[in-house]
Order: C-alpha cells, then structure tokens, then sequence
C-alpha cells in the first residue's frame, strides 16, 4: 500500500530525477561508511586532504556538487572505490549500436565450448579424410 | 492536543515502513498535505525528496542516521521525556523542503512522518510556516512516543508495522 498522492507524484517523476537523487545519496553514504570505517572525522579528511574543514562539510552536505576530482580526491584518500564504473568487456554491442551488460568484469564467465551436433551426410564423402 | 491516527504511508518499500498521521476530522495525511501543499510551488523539490525516501531510504540504505538530522533539543526536560524529532536529510545544495520525521524507538525500518515546508529564513525558527510545523511534529512525536512506552502501542517484527495493544492495526491516540 502506498499513499496515492505519493504514486502520482512519484509515477510522474523523469527517470533521470530518479538516477540522479539515488545515485547522490549512494555516494554521500559511501562516503560516511568509509569515513566511519577508517574511525576518521570529518576533520581529519579534511587534514588529509588539506582542505579546511568547513570545505569538506560543504562536499559531503551537498552544498558542494561532488565533482569527478573531488570523488578522485576522496577516493585516493580513503583508499577505496566510491563510484564503479563497469569496463568495455562487460558489454556487448548489440544491433543498432546499444550496449547490453553482458556480465560484470569480476564474474567468472563460462568458456566451454560447446559443439552442436549436425547431421549426418546421406552420401559419404568423396575423398577420405586425412589421418 | 486533539486524536489523530496513525497509518501507513507506505509499505511497499524493502527496507522501511513509513507511517504518516491523520487528524481524525481529516481525510489526508499530514505528510500527503506536505507534498500536495508543495508540489504547485516546489514539483522538482518534492519529486527529489520522494525519491529520497521510497528509493534511497525505503528501498536502498534504510531510515540510516546520514538522511536524518536530529531537529529536536528540548533544554530542560528530564531525557525520559525527550523527544527526537528528525527532519529528512537530502545533502544537496541548500535543498529548501524540510519533513520532519520520527524514527520509531531509533530504529531503522519504522519511520514516522508528519509534515513540514519550506525553510525560507536563515534558521528553521525564522521561518514562520516552518516552525509551526515542526511544533507541531514535536506535540506527534511526544504522544507516540509515550504510547510506545506505555504499551499502547507495540512494534510487531514479523510484519514490520505498529499495532495497537490489542493487535489492531486502527492506532488512535
């Protein structure tokens, strides 16, 4: 059950509206789970990073848009990966020139191959085949 | 303080249930009256909120304390009586809505929502509208809180939802 003016609104929202609001707050909490993780304040990024601290209270209360350098930055920090971006062997070109995820690139893919049966000629063949 | 009930919002998210609260002489929610009140002046605001919280909150990373900010500090009540009343946190430049919202007994899949508006002075208490509301959400968050302490109302785990004493899922108080 959800309330109805929440499904209107929500079923009227542009789909990159949606990408964008969940895309931001899964980097904010990555952010705070890697922090929480190596016991460093805010502060202290800020020390690491040798930014002031209000600078880093900006990024991380978004009245700082993340940037791809800020998020290089904050990555080289904290020594983690906080965006994944999937490589080119991951994808597979179909018709018409869009790309379909095949398969993330840390899964192991299956390389047996497998032969299809095919019939057997109704005449034999005219020379023998080589030993 | 007249009764209101306590319904849900929302059940339909992996991670969270919200519940919302309804004066009983209404037929709307106050958190629906939140975002219908808002969606004239504010739509790109509002969409990104309730996105925030059906799919960043209820679906993806529950009601976890980087989305909340505590809003209350009531000085000078004993801290059996305190009240946290949240307000929902979307970290994006100045973001102007504020939604006040109760966790239930700080928990992560129980949400409370009330109502809210539009921070348009320097603080919360500058502007007018805002603070009433959250007033207002404070009064909602110290009877519910009391009817958790009580037993009035109790959390039921295996279906994730509050229920009156008796079991019923009609919670006046």
């Amino acid at each position: 059950m959800r309330s109805k003016t929440a499904k209107r609104i929500y079923d009227q929202t542009p789909a990159d509206v949606k990408i964008f609001v969940r895309k931001h707050s899964d980097i904010v909490v990555r952010v705070y789970q890697l922090l929480r993780e190596k016991g460093w304040t805010q502060k202290d990024l800020a020390a690491k990073l040798e930014k002031t601290p209000s600078e880093i209270s900006k990024w991380l209360s978004g009245d700082h848009n993340f940037t791809l350098k800020s998020l290089a930055k904050l990555e080289a920090e904290l020594g983690a990966e906080i965006i994944y971006v999937p490589k080119s062997d991951s994808f597979h070109v179909q018709r018409g020139g869009h790309l379909k995820l095949v398969a993330p690139k840390a899964e192991p893919v299956s390389t047996r191959v497998q032969f299809q049966e095919t019939k057997k000629p109704s005449h034999p063949p005219s020379e023998p085949l080589a030993a | 303080m007249n009764t209101f009930e306590l319904e849900i919002w929302d059940d339909e998210c992996d991670k969270v249930t919200f519940y919302s609260v309804r004066w009983q002489n209404s037929t709307v929610s106050e958190t629906d009256k939140f975002f219908e009140k808002l969606e004239k002046s504010h739509l790109p605001e509002v969409q990104q909120l309730l996105v925030l919280l059906l799919d960043s909150v209820g679906t993806d990373h529950g009601a976890i304390d980087v989305f909340f900010r505590p809003e209350d500090n009531v000085a000078g009540l004993p801290p059996k009586g305190k009240v946290t009343v949240d307000e929902i946190v979307f970290h994006y430049q100045k973001f102007p809505l504020r939604l006040y919202a109760l966790r239930v007994n700080n928990r992560q899949d129980l949400v409370v929502l009330f109502n809210g508006g539009v921070k348009s002075g320097e603080t919360n208490q500058e502007s007018p509208d805002l603070n009433m509301k959250f007033i207002e959400a404070k009064a909602f968050g110290k009877r519910i809180e009391e009817a958790l302490r009580d037993g009035t109302i109790i959390v039921d785990e295996t279906s994730r939802a509050l229920k009156l004493f008796n079991g019923s899922d009609e919670i006046v108080l």
